[in-house]
Order: structure tokens, then sequence, then C-alpha cells
């Protein structure tokens, strides 16, 4: 079997890029001088993406008690910060629509993924964070790396998984011994290197290892917990899938009651079938 | 294995020993799982409680909850202590999500049956 490194696929010319019009609204939003009407120009352009917004605005997410018309509405309601992080979130997802690699199940871990990032949005309301998307953006693109492993690296990822669904190790440690590096570090150099933020990179990095974070901290230690949650009510498992290692402190950082997980619960199960059938699109 | 009263006993459970009335007479016999008739039979002979294998019950405190019978549990127990293999136990995060995801998975057994 041939082995790549991280760096030989991050560099690879084939890599996904991130579209324009995301930096154009990160450069929108982040200009002092930028207004709303400037911001959702930007969105404007894309109509997919514009679509998706409304969609996600109007949804039982928000429970806006008027009907949300137009963009320059939704981001002043969902606030500026909000609406970037989902319109990253929808981005990610468009651009992977068509991506069917030789192992791993597009439909599965898309399911995963969503609901980490609705588990992480939960988990942040709880603990009552201010915006709750960019935990959603972290949860969502955690397992990322994954990808990049399925697409350029498939007949190792048979033999991990394989080895995986023994139950005696989880996936990323596997990977790690027999890869070099794992799906949170690949994920975490593809988010890197698309030039989005490090809150985002640190926790898809951390994920497994919140205690080795040094920034960000809560970031991974709010996707950690919503991986172990969605792995336990088995939403998109893969067939090797196990709860992951709960790291006792990272819990206990968080600062919630564990009377929090039955509402919780309820609420992700909730908001996971809205964030699906926006995210991809269907009706 | 453990005396049961008649209330908790459920179908699927075990018996550890024989049942019999009050004049002696066998109800049912050790290793018989227990039948919803079987345990008609007992309430209508006065019998008052049963001998049950452990490992057919539930555990402590989770013989009827929410409307599911012992074995239902047990099943989803089962399903739920495989995922949950990679992790300790002793937290109580996490023994609480186990809690819940044994009832959840008892919902979806049930809707299955």
């Amino acid at each position: 079997m041939r082995v790549a490194t991280l760096e030989s696929i991050i560099s690879r010319s084939d890599l996904p890029t991130l579209p324009t019009v995301y930096s154009r609204l990160e450069a929108a939003i982040e200009d002092p001088r930028s207004s709303t009407t400037s911001i959702s120009a930007v969105i404007s352009s894309d109509a997919t993406l514009t679509a998706r917004l409304l969609r996600i605005a109007n949804s039982a997410m928000f429970q806006f008690p008027s009907q949300i018309t137009s963009i320059s509405t939704a981001v002043r309601v969902v606030g500026t910060r909000q609406i970037r992080d989902l319109a990253l979130a929808t981005i990610v997802i468009g651009m992977f629509e068509r991506f069917n690699p030789p192992v791993g199940k597009m439909e599965m871990f898309w399911q995963h993924s969503i609901a980490c990032g609705v588990a992480a949005r939960v988990v942040g309301a709880q603990r009552r964070e201010v915006n709750v998307e960019r935990f959603f953006v972290a949860g969502l693109l955690h397992d990322i790396g994954s990808l990049l492993l399925y697409l350029h690296m498939p007949e190792q990822m048979m033999v991990a998984m394989k080895h995986a669904s023994e139950g005696s190790l989880p996936l990323h440690v596997i990977e790690k011994d027999l890869i070099g590096f794992d799906h949170a570090e690949l994920g975490a150099a593809l988010l890197s290197q698309w030039g989005l933020p490090a809150a985002l990179h640190r926790a898809v990095r951390y994920h497994h290892s919140p205690d080795q974070c040094v920034d960000f901290r809560m970031d991974a230690s709010i996707v950690h917990v919503s991986d172990v949650i969605v792995n336990a009510l088995e939403i998109g498992n893969r067939p090797d899938a196990f709860v992951p290692p709960l790291m006792d402190e990272v819990w206990a950082s968080l600062g919630l009651p564990t009377a929090v997980l039955a509402p919780s619960i309820e609420q992700i199960d909730r908001q996971i079938t809205v964030m699906s059938n926006v995210m991809q699109g269907k009706t | 294995m453990a005396k049961i009263s008649l209330d908790r006993l459920s179908e699927g459970m075990i018996l550890g020993a024989d049942v019999v009335d009050g004049n002696g007479r066998l109800l049912a016999k050790q290793g018989d799982p227990l039948t919803e008739r079987k345990i008609f039979n007992m309430r209508a002979w006065g019998v008052l409680e049963a001998d049950v294998e452990s490992s057919s019950m539930a555990p402590a405190g989770m013989e009827v909850i929410e409307g599911f019978s012992a074995p239902l549990l047990e099943l989803a127990k089962a399903h739920v202590d495989k995922l949950f293999q990679l992790v300790n136990h002793e937290q109580p995060m996490l023994q609480e999500l186990h809690r819940l995801c044994v009832l959840r998975h008892a919902h979806l057994l049930k809707g299955a049956i």
C-alpha cells in the first residue's frame, strides 16, 4: 500500500478549493465600512446559497414570527457572523455534493456530520453562547479530513475501518498508527489551507483530544462532546462506529449538568430533520 | 437467581426454580421462559413470587420503564452496551447518555416488532 504524507495530500493540485463567494463574504463582514446591503449583495450573487440561507432563516431552527423574504432581512435578524458561518456550512456541503470516494458512504457521512453540527449548536446554546452557528460549522466539518482519506487512501482506510469495527480501538488511533496522521489533523490542515479561522481548525484538529488544545479549547470541547452524543444516538454511524471515549475534564469544563442531556437530545432530533433537508437541498 | 414478586415478572424471564402453588401443584418448570399465560396461571393460583435467573433480568431499577418490558429493555441494553464498549462507564454523563440511549433503542425495537 502506498502511504502518502499529510503534506502531499494537502498540496495536491486537485484539492477542493473554497469558492470565492466565501472570501468575498468574509471580506465584506470584516470591512468596518460594510453594511447589511454590501453583505447581502455578496450573498445574492450566488443563487443556491441565497435560496438555502433563506430556507434556514425561515426554518423551525429560528422560529422568527414573520416570513423572511430577503437576504438583507436574514442578515439583520440572524446576525452577520451567524450568516457567514451558515454560508460556510452550506458552501462546503455544496462543494462535496458530487463527491464519490471509493470507500465510505457519503449519505452516512453527511448525516453524521450534520447531526454533530446540530448537537454542537444545541450544546453551545445550553451554555448560552452568543454565536451558536460557529459551533454548528465546527461540528459539521469535524470529520472533513475523512473525505480526503477516503479519496486518497482508500486501501488504508478499508483496513483501518475493518480494524475499528472490532471495537478495541477508536478509528483515529488506528489511522495514526497505520497512516501516520489521522482525519482530525488532515481536516484541520485543509481548513487552514482554505484560510478559515483558527477557532474552526483547532476545533477540528482537537475534537478527539481537546485537552491538548491550547487556544479555542471551548470549541474543541463542544465538538468532542457532540461527537460522543451523536455516536451514542446512532445518527449516520458507520458500521465500525462506537461511542468515542469522553474526556472527564472536558465535559466538566463545559459546566453543564447531566440533566441537560435529555432536553438536548430532543432538540437535536428536531433540528436534524430541518438542517438535513435545507443543507442537502431537499424539499 | 433472585426471588421476584409477581407484578415484576415479565415475558422472556427464565425461571430459576419450579413454581408450585400452595398445594404443591407444578405450574411451571425450572428453565422455562415465562409467558403471559404462565404469569396469568400463577396469579390465578395465588403465587406471590418466583425465582428468576439473574441473567434474564434487566438491571435493578430498569424492570419496567416507560411501558417497556424487561426483555425488550434487556435487548436494547445489550445493543447500547456494545456501542459504549470503548468508554468509561463510571462517568455520570455517560451513564445518563447510556440510560437515554437504552430507552431510545427500546422505542425503536418496539416500533419494529
